[in-house]
């Protein structure tokens, strides 16, 4: 099962719940980290050994002696990443989306593709913790964090493939690059629990981020901010036809409306964290909420069955929706989370 | 007209409580809020909405289902893993062609199986408009939209005008509506003969963090003395001297761990980062926010003095 954990918000605790989530499970969990620009949960692990590796996108190079300047490659590029001159294209690396249209459109078979490193894939197993973890990092400067997200996700959910072996796996293989979704219910089940840790935000990187999970968390706080921050994260994973739950966290602080607009919206309300000084003075020292406080993983523990059910639950509903369908072959209305 | 941009790194560190402050305080000011994806300093400011304009975003493939051969080739060339195949029939995306077609790998079907009845399927959130789909497609099925991607605004508040945006959900190019809303700020700011243009920033360090910052006076950073909030801080620093541009910084929270804070400021010192300000922990400001009360200019008391001196820490440059 894939629990992603985001928020509207930053700073309302999202790497608090998936780092004490990770470590409260009695299963072996996989940690994503895919705040590929601020990426934290190392810090809460006490990760003393790690592997890192470059993470490349295809830039193109132009052979000079081929290239007549036509300007094919350049009118193709979406985003301005080539120039024409007088009698040569210029490339602008830190442009570049790596789409490779400029190789294809290029009659003279003047473009190759090089590989320029923008980030690291980072991984750490964490056998104490009960956590193998595994985070982007995207270099200082760089601005294509979806890419790095999609092959977090990508690395980690194949490893899951793999272990859980069987079918799941030979997908996977089947179709690299497809990593994000591969598996399936059997999967699932068998290769254990992944936690993503979203990053914040409603856009493009945390919906890579979250897609394709199972069931999305969503901290939050009970201030103003926190309230509007949510109420634009339902909507996005609404869109997506997410199932969801919100995690309160500092929740005797503040006094807003987040738990009236939970009610209002059906969605259940699984953990509230009230404010601790001493939670508070871990998490300043880069300890997690479970050291600080071994009570939560009883809390963690039980959400995380909750989370269970709902999901099976859905699945079930889902089973008897297309049982039903190719039983009666009627048109089913709109299904509206 | 100077430009500050207030920026943390890490979220939930106090950015947009400092900002509102300081906007309150900025004598002749616009004001800017970059955090388009969560903007909230609006909740503080509470702007009357003067102009409201379109944000086209980047181009999205759209493809004609009726017309796909199902050949494959743009699964195979897409980078982005935004196309794949799907059964064709009535749950495939011409049923309802004004909805966005199936979001993701459809778990029903198997990739590459070979029914001749499968047909390609854009996932909208992941396709980067790179047009490649529509070169290599040999029927021509692919067209391009621009997104309707979201909205800005041109507002008045108490304190003088502010120009903000909202990206809607699951877009990119919030660093092309951050450059938006910064040039607006920038043309109000000239036509109203401003001194100031105070920005509020987005959290992290990618696209929309670099266009939040391009060519401003002053970085103001707003960190926290914890691990996250140092770790995170000093990647926005990496950037910001990359592109050369003067750092404050202001510990807020400062009370919660005083001796990372002061790891903070000798690190400040030492990155010869100009060191503005701290701001102890507080349930009164807790509550400010609550209120919805922009601090600085509501109370009279030690903390509004803090935000005073760091106001004019950041004039004298």
């Amino acid at each position: 099962m894939t629990i992603s954990v985001a928020s509207g918000k930053g700073g309302t605790g999202k790497t608090t719940v998936a780092v004490g989530l990770a470590r409260a499970l009695e299963q072996e969990v996989r940690l994503l980290d895919c705040d590929v620009e601020e990426p934290n949960s190392h810090l809460f692990l006490q990760v003393e050994e790690r592997k890192s590796e470059d993470f490349s996108i295809p830039v193109p190079r132009i052979d000079e002696d081929k290239c007549t300047a036509c300007g094919k490659c350049s009118a193709f590029c979406e985003y301005g990443a080539l120039a024409r001159l007088k009698d040569k294209v210029l490339v602008f690396d830190n442009l570049c989306h790596g789409c490779g249209g400029c190789t294809l459109v290029c009659p003279e078979n003047a473009i190759h593709e090089e590989s320029r490193p923008i980030g690291k894939l980072v991984s750490a197993e964490l056998p104490k913790a009960g956590v193998s973890l595994l985070y982007g990092d995207l270099n200082s400067g760089e601005v294509l964090a979806p890419p790095l997200i999609r092959a977090v996700k990508r690395r980690g959910t194949a490893g899951a493939a793999d272990a859980a072996g069987g079918d799941a796996a030979d997908d996977a293989a089947a179709s690299p690059g497809r990593g994000d979704s591969a598996g399936g219910a059997a999967a699932r089940d068998a290769a254990g629990p992944v936690i993503i840790d979203s990053p914040p935000g409603t856009t493009c990187p945390m919906v890579t981020a979250v897609k394709d999970s199972d069931f999305s968390l969503l901290v939050t706080e009970n201030t103003p901010f926190g309230l509007h921050d949510l109420e634009l994260a339902v909507q996005v994973l609404s869109d997506l036809d997410m199932p969801m739950g919100v995690v309160i966290n500092r929740a005797d602080i503040g006094r807003s409306d987040v738990e009236a607009f939970c009610r209002e919206k059906s969605i259940p309300v699984l953990m509230r964290i009230p404010y601790s000084r001493r939670v508070a003075e871990f998490y300043a020292r880069g300890e997690s909420i479970v050291d600080a406080d071994p009570e939560y993983v009883t809390s963690f523990r039980e959400m995380y069955r909750s989370i269970e059910s709902m999901v099976a639950g859905r699945d079930e509903t889902e089973r008897a929706a297309a049982a039903a369908k190719a039983a009666g072959g009627g048109e089913t209305e709109g299904r509206n989370a | 007209m100077k430009q500050i941009v207030i920026l943390s790194g890490k979220g939930g560190t106090g950015k947009t409580f400092v900002s509102a402050s300081l906007a309150c305080l900025a004598e002749n000011a616009v004001f800017a809020d970059c955090d388009v994806d969560a903007a909230n300093l609006h909740l503080l400011l509470a702007p009357q909405v003067q102009e409201t304009h379109e944000f086209k975003g980047g181009r999205i493939a759209e493809l004609n289902a009726e017309a796909c051969t199902g050949c494959g080739l743009c699964v195979e060339h897409c980078r982005f893993d935004a196309l794949s195949m799907v059964p064709a029939g009535p749950d495939s995306a011409r049923s309802d062609p004004a909805r966005p077609q199936a979001a993701g790998p459809d778990l029903t079907a198997k990739t590459g199986t070979s029914t001749q009845a499968a047909v390609a399927a854009v996932d909208p959130v992941a396709c980067e408009g790179c047009g490649v789909c529509g070169l290599v497609c040999p029927t021509a099925v692919f067209s391009f939209r621009t997104s309707d991607a979201g909205r800005w605004y041109i507002s008045d508040t108490q304190f003088g005008p502010m120009v903000h945006a909202h990206l809607f959900a699951g877009e990119e190019n919030s660093g092309k509506l951050v450059q938006q809303v910064r040039a607006n700020a920038r043309t109000v700011g000239e036509e109203r003969q401003k001194d100031w243009v105070v920005i509020d920033g987005p959290p992290g360090t990618g696209c929309a963090v670099m266009s939040a910052m391009t060519g401003v006076d002053m970085v103001v950073l707003v960190t926290e003395p914890t691990t996250a909030g140092v770790h995170d801080v000093k990647r926005v620093i990496d950037v910001a001297m990359h592109f050369d541009i003067p750092v404050g910084m202001v510990i807020n929270k400062s009370s919660i761990n005083p001796e990372m804070a002061e790891e903070l400021r000798s690190f400040a010192t030492q990155k010869k980062i100009r060191y503005l300000g701290d701001i102890p922990y507080d349930k009164r400001i807790v509550d400010s926010v609550a209120d919805l009360k922009p601090y600085a200019c509501n109370f009279n008391d030690d903390i509004a003095d803090r935000l005073k001196s760091v106001w004019k820490n950041i004039k004298e440059g």
